[in-house]
């Protein structure tokens, strides 16, 4: 390539690599960097070598924030996934793809919205509590859960989206084929959607992975973690370090922590890819 | 098919639709109710329509003000993200270079990586360059933040226009510049109108970026202020639904006029190219 195509190119794409460059990577950098730091935001960081890591590694908090992260994984990586192969599956067969916008609408709601309207329905007195007799989103053992229905209902409709815009690739006679056959709706869906659009499966499968530990807002705007730590992610938990405790180090390395877990997943996908021939 | 499974089929899809639209239909009627009816009767129909509480949410709270700064940021950010991405994504899509696939990769990488990564010390750097409590510190942010998935989605667009059309307008003259703003961009209008939706979209929803980076009242966005209502107006939920339902309206009524390019931009193939 000739100077001036070069200089064309970065016409291009420097403006977008500047502003990439000095907003995302610098400071994803520097947040590692921070977590061998001892820190409190104000005074001059002091080097601690990997012992941030160890303090978060044994306080309760953390492993606390990390098994709720983990059931909430696990419930993403099943029962939406499992609600937007059904969707998708059943608007194929009806053709009546006009529900899908209305499955999709709350995804594109912002959380904060809909966050308080879930608040107002698990309410004691203003809500389902009053006839149910509980506070779902007040008792340690039900919040979680009872913020994960709530992002459920706002999540599903987009698992179904990509689910039905990937079932389009498979060829129509395929399906007639096997209704011809006397194939009933389950092998249907068992023999011809299901590996049809397995690598879109695998696909969410692995961002969901990476997103689960990024929720933030949900539960900001619910229980900002409570009751008794019991809705504490590692997100909300790296957030209240670093800007209510004033312990920057510890939150940059939960921050680490988050970033590693998301790049292990995508490790699987390649992975999977490579080895598997899963292709996507 | 019998005459059974259709029928669980179409229940199947009733109760998906019902769970959808119910949280709604909850916030829409106690948004219309008295609060002495609220407390009595918190999940049935309004008896009489208080449209008054709208009034009320966008007059006695900073709703309005809120809506303004909302405004702003989205058409900075949208300008923003079309001048960077645009030709980003055309590079991408339409010129061999080295370091093509390799870029293309980072840009995939980035959309994975959470704010929480870089939101300490951006935090540390933008007070010290007095960018904190400013639109143009929070247009930045949110540009930063949505450019790769922006020339992304761009990207697949441009790569399906066919090479001939640009050699042939190469051939008659015509410089990159020209072929790119008289043959390209019109050919991939609806991918630059997908972005513009969704842009506008997460930057009007975003909340941890002006939670940490804006603390001054006059200055939060929508999401921010309806967030911090609960505090003042804690009893107050026919006031706090209806601002709610305020807050989501203008991108309610987006989503209503072009939910067809929010789904394909967000759940269709173009991304995993």
């Amino acid at each position: 390539m000739t100077r001036r195509g070069n200089s064309k190119l970065f016409f291009f794409i420097g403006p977008a690599l500047l502003i990439n460059l000095v907003i995302v990577l610098i400071p994803s950098v520097s947040t590692i960097v921070l977590s061998f730091f001892k820190w409190d935001g104000i005074s001059k960081p002091i080097f601690v070598g990997f012992k941030n890591f160890e303090t978060i590694l044994k306080s309760s908090d953390f492993i606390a924030a990390l098994s709720h992260n983990i059931i909430w994984t696990v419930v993403f990586l099943t029962i939406p996934v499992a609600m937007g192969l059904i969707g998708a599956e059943l608007l194929r067969k009806t053709k009546w793809d006009f529900l899908q916008a209305f499955y999709f609408f709350p995804v594109i709601l912002p959380i904060v919205v809909v966050g308080i309207i879930w608040g107002k329905i698990y309410h004691p007195i203003h809500g389902i509590g009053k006839y149910i007799g509980v506070a779902l989103l007040g008792k340690p053992s039900t919040a979680l859960y009872a913020i994960m229905f709530a992002n459920i209902w706002a999540w599903w409709g987009f698992l179904c989206a990509v689910f039905y815009s990937a079932l389009q690739s498979i060829p129509k006679d395929l399906y007639e084929a096997a209704v011809l056959d006397g194939a009933n709706n389950w092998q249907e869906f068992r023999y011809i959607t299901l590996p049809g659009i397995l690598p879109t499966i695998v696909f969410m499968e692995i961002m969901t992975i990476i997103w689960s530990f990024h929720v933030f807002d949900w539960i900001w705007v619910t229980t900002q973690g409570g009751p008794a730590g019991s809705t504490e992610l590692l997100a909300t938990l790296m957030y209240k370090k670093a800007f209510y405790s004033y312990k920057v180090g510890e939150a940059a390395a939960i921050g680490v922590i988050i970033a590693v877990l998301g790049m292990f997943a995508t490790l699987i996908y390649y992975y999977l890819k490579k080895q598997k021939g899963v292709e996507v | 098919m019998n005459l059974a499974s259709k029928f669980t089929i179409y229940a199947l899809l009733f109760i998906f639709l019902a769970y959808s639209i119910f949280p709604l239909y909850i916030a829409v009627s106690a948004s219309l109710k008295d609060r002495r009816e609220l407390f009595l009767d918190p999940l049935g129909f309004p008896d009489r329509l208080h449209f008054e509480n709208y009034a009320k949410a966008f007059n006695s709270t900073n709703l309005k003000q809120a809506y303004v700064n909302s405004s702003i940021l989205v058409l900075g950010t949208i300008a923003g993200v079309l001048v960077t991405a645009i030709p980003a994504a055309y590079a991408l899509a339409k010129i061999n270079f080295r370091f093509n696939s390799l870029l293309i990769g980072y840009f995939f990488f980035c959309t994975t990586i959470p704010a929480q990564l870089s939101i300490i010390p951006l935090y540390f750097m933008f007070s010290k360059l007095h960018l904190t409590n400013s639109f143009i510190g929070l247009i930045l942010l949110y540009i930063a933040s949505f450019t790769p998935f922006s020339i992304l989605l761009m990207r697949s667009y441009f790569v399906s226009i066919p090479n001939e059309l640009l050699e042939a307008a190469l051939i008659d003259g015509a410089s990159t510049w020209q072929a790119f703003w008289k043959i390209i961009f019109p050919v991939a209008r609806p991918g630059v109108i997908t972005t513009v939706v969704i842009v506008s979209m997460w930057s009007w929803n975003n909340f941890i970026l002006p939670l940490t980076f804006i603390n001054k009242q006059n200055l939060t966005p929508v999401t921010v202020a309806i967030a911090m209502l609960r505090g003042k107006w804690s009893a107050a939920w026919e006031v706090i639904m209806a601002a709610s339902i305020l807050g989501a309206l203008p991108i309610g009524i987006l989503f209503a006029i072009l939910h067809r390019r929010f789904i394909a931009g967000l759940a269709g193939t173009g991304l995993k190219g």
